[in-house]
């Protein structure tokens, strides 16, 4: 049980670590599935240590959710990547007060 | 009280992580020249760069890949059960794929799935 | 095989059929009256949902007790379509000045809506988390639908990311919060947690939800995407999603920690009244400064969840009485912020020309001259935003106050009457700007002496919320027995 919650927490740490540390939008697009997918690890431990499919429910929701995420990320990427030809996020910087 | 341990723990971890990192940042010498961010000991230098600019049309196919695929994540606890489910389950499953194929005309209506 | 009760979401399912027929009509062939028939069809679907939810009778529990029907979920879910339905005809001069796609953008406007709809009616974590989702990824690509204008697309990549980041965050509290009480549904959460002595497991989840949601209500410290993405979306949109997404965000959130996590109380309370007396403060100075109304309005609307919040924290009381008067009074303040803020944002557009929205205080300059009626409607807004009787701002923060103090939140009283005080200044120079100023010759802006055109409907949905406006300040008994009603149900 530890040993699957310390995956969890580790895959999530490294996601949280990518989006924050990284500057192309692309791979902290990946890391924030990273993120959700380590949740998703929790949640099937859980499941199982108590003995119920709530858990194994939530993690299908997850992955739905996880692809729509994924599909809206990059369409968003690729609307931003037609008009200022970068997927640098460092490169955000119209909009300041 | 189990659980103070882990948390424990994953804070020891993520403790040290941060301080091996800010250290090295810290102490370390810092002074980039070209030279040493080429690759080493290659030879020629660099003729190209090493990632390709993919056409953004692979990213838009992805896309829609992902989309239309992940339904099987819902399809398959169906598929196992379908027998105890019965009509009901069978209908709402009917519901679930219109709304995909709704959505797989529209795209395709929108001119989405054409290549140029 | 859980029963399906469908008359219970049949006000979502009406949102969701109009937003599948609107697209549905952009499949045929283009007829001359293709877009009265989008713009009908959401009408219709609103319409419908608004009398759905009036038939829908008793409180009760369906789909296997994912789904709640509720005063609560009632009342909010009014709330969000009279947003919705304001923000529809709001859209217009905006689609057909940037040249969007109608039935697109009106649907992912419903999806939304129906998304929160579902929110504030969740029962169990994952139709919250569903839910969330739902509203959330609407909004992303409503913020980013001008795809030629790289403002709109910077303003939804941020959103994006920050917004999926919290996702995870509120993710992670809930698988967290499900290991520690060994179920995922409201009923039953509270004892299966059973106390916070010695659970980490459940403060964390509980800290991490919190987080959450926070970040969806732009509450400080997680309000920083907030003035960015609300000044590059498109202002019909940045008008529906500050404040739609706050009375669903803020429903949800009352009904997880009052109705599934009461006995927690002393994990989540501390935590309401930091964010709370944060919010406050970081909103109201970060308006102060602002050049551009867009932006002031902004950190409005972060300040307004600090208050909000205030209620939320209020609830945390073991006292059932004062949790009901803190709840009650957040719900009251959701809906009067809704129609002030709705109003204010929609005056952005009804102020300017077609394609040239007011943005800085320079451009009102003037304008009671030119405009005498939409000044005096703003001049309505801006009053009750600052918290001035006669008007729905100043009857929200005091309900909200005298929930606190009563509650013993003494110290949340005195930085809310602090901030709104602040807050005073900078509303009020809208309205100064307005009738005092001279208009300017801004560089890059041409001010001719004639009145430039303008949508009628515009002015009209700035007219119902001004209107609004009055109407819960002059008689706030009717809306306040609704707000007590919903609030007193949640309560085990």
């Amino acid at each position: 049980m530890t040993k699957y919650l310390l995956l969890s927490a580790a895959l999530f740490v490294i996601g949280a670590y990518g989006v924050l540390g990284r500057r192309n939008l692309l791979i902290v697009l990946m890391s924030i599935e990273l993120m959700l997918n380590g949740v998703n690890v929790a949640l099937v431990a859980f499941s199982r240590a108590h003995q119920n499919l709530e858990g194994q429910v939530f993690v299908l929701t997850v992955i739905g959710v996880a692809a729509a995420e994924a599909g809206v990320g990059l369409a968003l990427l690729i609307a931003l990547f037609r008009n200022r030809r970068t997927v640098d996020s460092g490169d955000l910087t119209m909009l300041k007060g | 009280m189990e659980w103070a341990i882990v948390a424990l723990y994953a804070g020891a971890v993520l403790g040290l992580g941060v301080a091996f990192l800010a250290a090295s940042r810290l102490l370390g010498p810092s002074r980039p020249k070209p030279a040493k961010s080429e690759p080493y000991e290659c030879g020629v230098p660099l003729q190209a760069e090493s990632r390709i600019r993919m056409s953004v049309h692979f990213y838009l196919v992805a896309i829609l890949f992902i989309l239309f695929d992940i339904e099987t994540v819902f399809l398959i606890p169906w598929a196992v059960l379908h027998r105890q489910l019965g009509a009901a389950g069978l209908l709402e499953m009917g519901i679930f794929i219109s709304v995909v194929g709704f959505g797989l005309v529209y795209v395709w209506r929108r001119g989405a799935l054409e290549w140029e | 095989m859980p029963t399906a009760d469908w008359s219970m979401i049949g006000p979502v399912l009406a949102v969701l059929a109009a937003a599948l027929g609107m697209v549905a009509l952009d499949l045929f062939p283009r007829r001359p009256w293709h877009r009265s028939a989008v713009e009908w069809t959401a009408y219709l679907g609103l319409i419908a949902a608004i009398a759905l939810l009036h038939g829908a009778g008793e409180p009760r529990v369906g789909f296997g007790g994912a789904l709640i029907a509720d005063p609560l979920s009632r009342f909010m879910s009014l709330a969000i379509l009279l947003a919705t339905a304001l923000a529809v005809p709001a859209s217009l001069p905006a689609i057909a000045a940037r040249g969007l796609l109608m039935a697109e953008y009106l649907a992912l406007l419903l999806l939304s809506a129906a998304g929160m709809m579902l929110l504030v009616m969740s029962h169990d974590l994952i139709t919250m988390f569903l839910s969330v989702e739902v509203l959330s990824l609407a909004l992303y690509v409503l913020c980013g639908i001008a795809r030629k204008d790289a403002r709109s697309n910077e303003s939804a990549m941020k959103y994006f990311v920050l917004g999926a980041f919290a996702t995870g965050f509120l993710l992670y509290g809930m698988a967290l919060v499900y290991g520690a009480a060994g179920t995922v549904f409201l009923s039953g959460m509270s004892d299966g947690i059973g106390g916070t002595e010695g659970s980490v497991l459940a403060v964390a989840g509980v800290s991490l939800i919190v987080a959450g949601f926070a970040f969806k209500l732009g509450a400080a410290p997680f309000h920083m995407w907030v003035p960015d993405v609300y000044e590059g979306a498109p202002t019909p949109v940045t008008a529906f999603m500050s404040v739609a997404v706050k009375a669903a965000g803020l429903g949800a959130l009352a009904r997880l920690l009052v109705g599934g996590m009461a006995l927690q109380a002393d994990a989540w309370g501390p935590l309401a009244v930091f964010l709370a007396a944060l919010t406050m403060v970081v909103g109201n100075l970060g308006a102060l400064t602002q050049a551009s109304v867009k932006r002031m309005l902004a950190y409005s609307s972060i300040a307004h969840s600090g208050y909000a919040l205030i209620g939320v924290a209020s609830a945390a009381s073991p006292e059932a009485t004062y949790a009901v008067a803190g709840i009650s009074a957040a719900l009251f303040y959701a809906a009067a912020y809704l129609v002030m803020t709705l109003g204010a944002f929609v005056f952005l557009m009804f102020a300017g020309r077609p394609g040239q929205e007011a943005e800085t205080y320079d451009h009102l300059a003037g304008l009671a001259r030119r405009r005498p009626w939409a000044a005096a409607l703003m001049t309505v807004l801006m009053v009750s935003l600052a918290g001035i009787p006669p008007t729905a701002g100043f009857i929200g923060k005091f309900v909200l106050f005298k929930a606190a103090v009563e509650a013993g939140q003494v110290g949340l009283a005195v930085i809310g009457v602090i901030t709104s005080a602040v807050g005073v200044y900078y509303y009020l120079r809208v309205v100064v700007v307005m009738y005092m100023h001279e208009p300017e010759e801004v560089p890059g802006r041409k001010v001719e002496p004639e009145a430039p055109p303008f949508d009628p409907n515009l002015g009209w949905v700035v007219a119902i919320g001004a209107a609004l406006t009055l109407l819960l300040g002059v008689y706030p008994t009717i809306f306040l027995n609704f707000s007590r009603a919903a609030a007193s149900t949640l309560l085990p």
